[in-house]
């Protein structure tokens, strides 16, 4: 049996609380678990104290209006999953949350956890950033928000604990395809996130992310700016990967990434091209791979 | 050290622990209840599976300290009055079982699955179960015991 280091567990009631734990210099936050416990396994110095944000109830709530989803911090992978907005709204994010581990981690693990994780291979940032989510964070300073783009590109030393994800409620494509080394319940060892709407039969505020599993996700802007004001069936494949060439030119990507890129860019143009159909009918493309 | 209540097999239990304990160390190790198996103690593998208020989660990725207030089912508490759950039953009719290792960990797996949906498909089924690794069945006998049961269940 593995021994964890010993610690002193806490649980708090408040995020006020919660905060306030945090601030000990040797201090952790435990959400779903799946990503600490198994860390925490394979070190032999631990944290002296871990905060369980378990009995949190507001962390664990879902509200919908007619314009935003906001979801709390602590909602498991599995519910996130299955709630109908979810699927109807945001397909990306429901293809994202299927193809992730197994039923069991699905269960366990939250949408907070995977994203404060900053691990590379976390499927939900890049999926977020494609569909602009909002970050709600709690921290001594007060509640703050910032984008996933911003959250993920700046490590900070402060506390904070992320409360709530916001996400808009509009009509849009998007879709999410990830490639494994192995079976698909693997990590993703490179995945691609987009979302567009589509104005007069042309796409707008294009969202083109990649998580390219050797550093953080990030907006392919020159792919975004030859895609925008573009009609799906009037996009040049050659002029898409002269600009997926351009925006990759920094990372260390394999032939074998760099042709799953290009792939997936001709894949999601092509459903594009299949659903302008999908957008102009009033549903969001599908996110399914 | 610190003192857990939770409701164990439908019992109150109270137990004291480590704080850094693990769920699947308590069971076993302080409270007998050898049904749920260490298996790779990463989340890879399901032979530690256990229900957490009635979801399949996996006890070697689970404080004890954090399952405080809930309801906890291991293998032992699924059978009632001396006879097996029906998913258990199946198990045995449809040879489900070789070595056995995986099996407890599988049968509240399909629990879960069941329970949420009555008649699964075998995607369904199968997607219920990726959590659980069996080395010897090659899984078609276990597909086919969750989907006798399903059956056996009143619609």
């Amino acid at each position: 049996m593995p021994d964890l280091c010993p610690f002193t567990y806490h649980a708090p009631l408040s995020l006020k609380e919660a905060l306030a734990l945090l601030k000990r210099p040797q201090s952790c936050l435990l959400a779903g678990g799946t990503i600490l416990l198994n860390t925490l396994k394979k070190t032999k110095k631990g944290p002296d104290d871990v905060v369980s944000l378990r009995r949190i109830g507001a962390l664990g709530t879902v509200k919908e209006t007619k314009t935003k989803l906001t979801l709390g911090a602590m909602v498991p992978i599995a519910d996130l999953e299955r709630l109908p907005v979810v699927a109807e709204t945001f397909p990306s994010l429901a293809a994202a949350c299927r193809q992730m581990a197994t039923t069991p981690l699905r269960r366990m693990a939250t949408i907070g956890g995977n994203i404060a994780s900053r691990f590379f291979w976390a499927d939900l940032p890049p999926v977020l950033m494609s569909l602009q989510a909002r970050l709600i964070l709690e921290t001594p300073a007060g509640r703050k928000e910032m984008s996933v783009d911003t959250f993920v590109s700046r490590k900070t030393q402060d506390p904070f604990i992320i409360a709530t994800i916001e996400l808009l409620k509009y009509r849009r494509a998007a879709f999410y395809l990830r490639h494994t080394r192995t079976m698909p319940v693997d990590i993703p060892e490179m995945a691609v996130a987009f979302s567009a709407e589509e104005k007069d039969g042309c796409l707008t505020d294009v969202h083109f992310v990649l998580s390219p599993g050797v550093a953080a996700p990030m907006r392919l802007k020159k792919t975004e700016k030859v895609l925008e004001g573009r009609k799906p069936e009037g996009i040049r494949q050659a002029q898409i990967g002269a600009a997926l060439t351009e925006d990759t030119a920094g990372l260390r990507l394999d032939d074998h990434k760099r042709t799953c890129l290009e792939n997936d860019a001709h894949e999601i143009i092509a459903r594009l091209r299949s659903s302008s159909a999908g957008m102009s009918s009033g549903k969001a493309g599908n996110g399914a791979p | 050290m610190i003192s857990v209540t939770f409701i164990l097999n439908g019992h109150k239990t109270s137990v004291d622990v480590p704080d850094h304990e693990l769920l699947l160390e308590t069971l076993r190790e302080r409270l007998g209840l050898c049904g749920t198996k260490p298996g790779c103690l990463e989340g890879e593998c399901g032979a530690c599976t256990v229900l957490l208020d009635g979801k399949n989660i996996l006890s070697c990725l689970k404080l004890t300290a954090d399952v405080e207030g809930a309801a906890v089912t291991t293998i032992e508490g699924i059978a009632e009055k001396g006879t097996l759950h029906p998913i258990q039953q199946s198990f045995i009719d449809e040879g489900a079982v070789q070595c056995g290792y995986c099996t407890p960990g599988m049968v509240l797996a399909a629990k879960a699955l069941l329970d949420e949906k009555a008649r699964p498909t075998d995607e369904e089924i199968q997607r219920g179960l990726d959590g659980n690794l069996c080395r010897c069945t090659g899984y078609i006998k276990i597909i086919e015991a969750v989907r006798a049961a399903a059956h056996k269940k009143e619609p």
